[in-house]
């Protein structure tokens, strides 16, 4: 036989997790029996239900056409800008409205109908098949010279080719009688490109064309496919470094100079590629280190509601703003595996700290499992006071705080239990 | 990098997780289809937890943005609605914690567009019953909740919403805001507790405290 529970054994928290169909099934079991019987119990659950339903009177949003059209033109933008920097993304499969229209647009401004090509220049592009549809790899690369020097930067390939995103260009016909058909049967957004590549490419001076034309054939002369490769991981790492870094590489004409830098940026993306590579021994080492960071640094943690991301934004500060000590990043780093270590040893100061931070969010924000026991106790604690009490908790010191909340915890008067009322 | 190819049988996968499978390979359908979705669900969860009807409008904005940023790396490990809410209670939380952070129980009058707005004051002397009060018409209820709900605080009132209008699980609700289960237990039940507070007097027939014109 069920023992009956008085009205008060059911705390509100029990209420609302049956109301929500969250109740374990002997509990909900034992209050359907109660409710049957216990018309205060009723009352009280019927309370809560009747404001939980209030609720609904809050207004119904509605689609908001303007503001969908106006995310869908920053998105816009953000690939327009893309496209500038000559890294023009994977083409969208579905006919898309803004596409269409830049599409359109290109069509108008590149003198090209809509889907047709004047006759003379197809003819020039079926010369030129090989160039124009790897032209956006090939125009990152200035000599030969500076692709010879990519081929023996350190972990090009590692750190290049996952980032590498495939022009999009089916395999070009061999025999020069099928390269028209080819062209023809491209669908409109390759056409598009194939059209812009040639326009960039006949803007260019005779030098620098006879420059990529020279590369292209020292590319496909070879019998290994290793410079393809590396011009691949090239292009995979420029896209994602930027115009601005991209245009400082340039600019230096020291091919030993800009070779150290890009050595620095493969490091750099390995660094940061590391970070889904962490552990899941790593990633709690990480996690007890800031939980420790947080018990020591309490008085400034208090209070604060994220404080994973509040330690994630310590870690970008100069040492001399964090509260951060030197030491508890030298106990950071020494948590990371030696393969890890080995990537920050390579990298330059600034950059370090970064593959850091990164890895900190990486285990932070990305875990699921529960802050340390102490932690989360006293927070659910402190949650659970009533407001006037929280305000005086507030202006305490760090040690009194901790002592009061402990000591509710062993008296019992914290946890689940709600305060009554306002 | 995650490799973009790995990911679940899609037949264990929600259907806007399959969506956003297709926005991961750049189809602007598909992303249109979310945005059309989700953007009503996001924009009433973020004008309760911001208390502004422009500023959540911005927050949608920047929801969606995050989503196409991070499609590359979009991976079906959960409902696709908990990963989408979950960057929706970060924004939030970061809008909020830019006006500065609230540790007291909100006294502002609601939602700043309001002509008649119900100060919180007021709805707490009712339930006391110390104050009489008059029959409601429709938008005042609205309003009279949305003053109680955003009598909560932030966490109380995200949970409140989640589970309310997105119908998430406890465990669902615990994903979406990085706590634990119990944490949402918790919060819900002092979220619930107090609403019931304040709306009491009101549950059946809809009064209201007097006006402060009519005075």
């Amino acid at each position: 036989m069920n023992s009956s529970r008085r009205t008060t054994d059911w705390d509100d928290e029990q209420l609302v997790a049956y109301l929500d169909g969250e109740l374990a099934e002997k509990e909900r079991s034992q209050l359907d029996q109660q409710l049957t019987v216990d018309m205060k119990l009723k009352h009280r659950l019927s309370q809560l239900q009747k404001a939980w339903d209030l609720l609904d009177v809050l207004p119904q949003p509605t689609t908001n056409v303007s503001l969908a059209q106006s995310t869908i033109e920053l998105v816009t933008l953000e690939l327009l800008e893309q496209r500038n920097r000559g890294l023009w993304p994977r083409l969208f499969r579905q006919p898309w409205w803004w596409l269409v229209a830049l599409s359109l647009a290109s069509f108008l401004l590149g003198g090209v109908a809509a889907g047709l090509f004047h006759q003379s220049t197809k003819r020039q592009m079926v010369q030129l098949l090989p160039v124009l549809t790897n032209f956006s790899e090939l125009s990152l690369i200035d000599s030969p010279e500076w692709l010879e020097k990519l081929a023996e930067i350190e972990q090009l390939l590692e750190a290049g080719l996952p980032l590498y995103v495939d022009n999009g260009f089916p395999p070009e016909p061999s025999h020069q009688s099928e390269m028209e058909p080819w062209i023809e049967n491209l669908d409109t957004y390759l056409r598009v490109q194939l059209s812009e590549n040639f326009e960039a490419f006949q803007s260019m001076n005779q030098s620098r064309k006879d420059s990529i034309v020279a590369l292209n054939q020292l590319i496909q002369s070879r019998s290994n496919s290793d410079y393809a490769r590396i011009l691949q991981a090239y292009s995979g790492l420029v896209r994602q470094v930027g115009s601005a870094e991209l245009a400082q590489l340039d600019a230096d004409q020291d091919l030993n100079s800009r070779s150290q830098k890009v050595q620095q940026v493969v490091y750099r993306e390995l660094a940061i590629g590391y970070a889904g590579q962490l552990s899941e021994q790593e990633r709690e080492s990480i996690r007890q280190w800031a939980n420790q960071l947080k018990e020591t640094h309490f008085e400034y943690f208090f209070g604060i509601e994220d404080p994973d991301s509040e330690i994630i934004l310590m870690l970008d500060l100069p040492m001399a703003s964090s509260i951060v000590e030197p030491q508890e990043i030298v106990d950071l780093i020494s948590r990371i595996s030696p393969a890890g270590r080995s990537l920050l040893d390579r990298l330059d100061e600034s950059q370090q700290s970064k593959a850091l931070r990164l890895w900190v969010f990486t285990s932070l924000l990305g875990s699921r499992t529960r802050p340390s026991l102490t932690t989360s106790q006293l927070k659910e604690v402190f949650d659970s006071l009533p407001v006037e009490r929280q305000n005086e908790l507030i202006y305490m010191s760090g040690n009194e705080v901790i002592k009061t909340l402990k000591d509710s915890v062993s008296s019992g008067n914290g946890g689940s239990r709600t305060p009554a009322g306002l | 990098m995650s490799d973009s190819s790995r990911h679940d049988n899609l037949a264990d996968i929600d259907d806007d997780a399959k969506l956003m499978l297709r926005v991961r390979d750049d189809d602007a359908e598909a992303y249109q289809l979310l945005m059309i979705q989700y953007q009503p669900r996001l924009q009433r969860v973020l004008r309760q937890l911001v208390d502004s009807e422009t500023l959540a409008e911005d927050l949608v904005q920047d929801v969606f943005l995050r989503v196409w940023r991070a499609r590359k790396t979009y991976q079906p490990t959960a409902k696709f609605s908990t990963w989408i809410f979950h960057i929706a209670n970060n924004v939030a939380s970061n809008a909020i914690r830019d006006r500065g952070r609230k540790r007291e129980y909100q006294t502002s009058s609601g939602n700043s567009d309001s002509q008649n707005a119900m100060p919180l004051e007021e709805m707490a002397m009712a339930s006391t019953g110390q104050i009489p009060v008059r029959r409601l018409d429709k938008a005042e209820r609205a309003e009279m909740v949305q003053v109680a709900v955003q009598a909560l605080n932030h966490r109380q009132r995200t949970a409140l919403m989640l589970s309310k209008f997105e119908n998430l699980s406890y465990q669902e609700i615990a994903d979406t805001m990085g706590l634990s289960v119990q944490a949402v237990k918790s919060l819900l039940s002092r979220a619930r507790v107090n609403l019931r507070s304040l709306l009491q007097p009101y549950f059946d027939e809809g009064h209201l405290p007097p006006n402060r014109s009519d005075e």
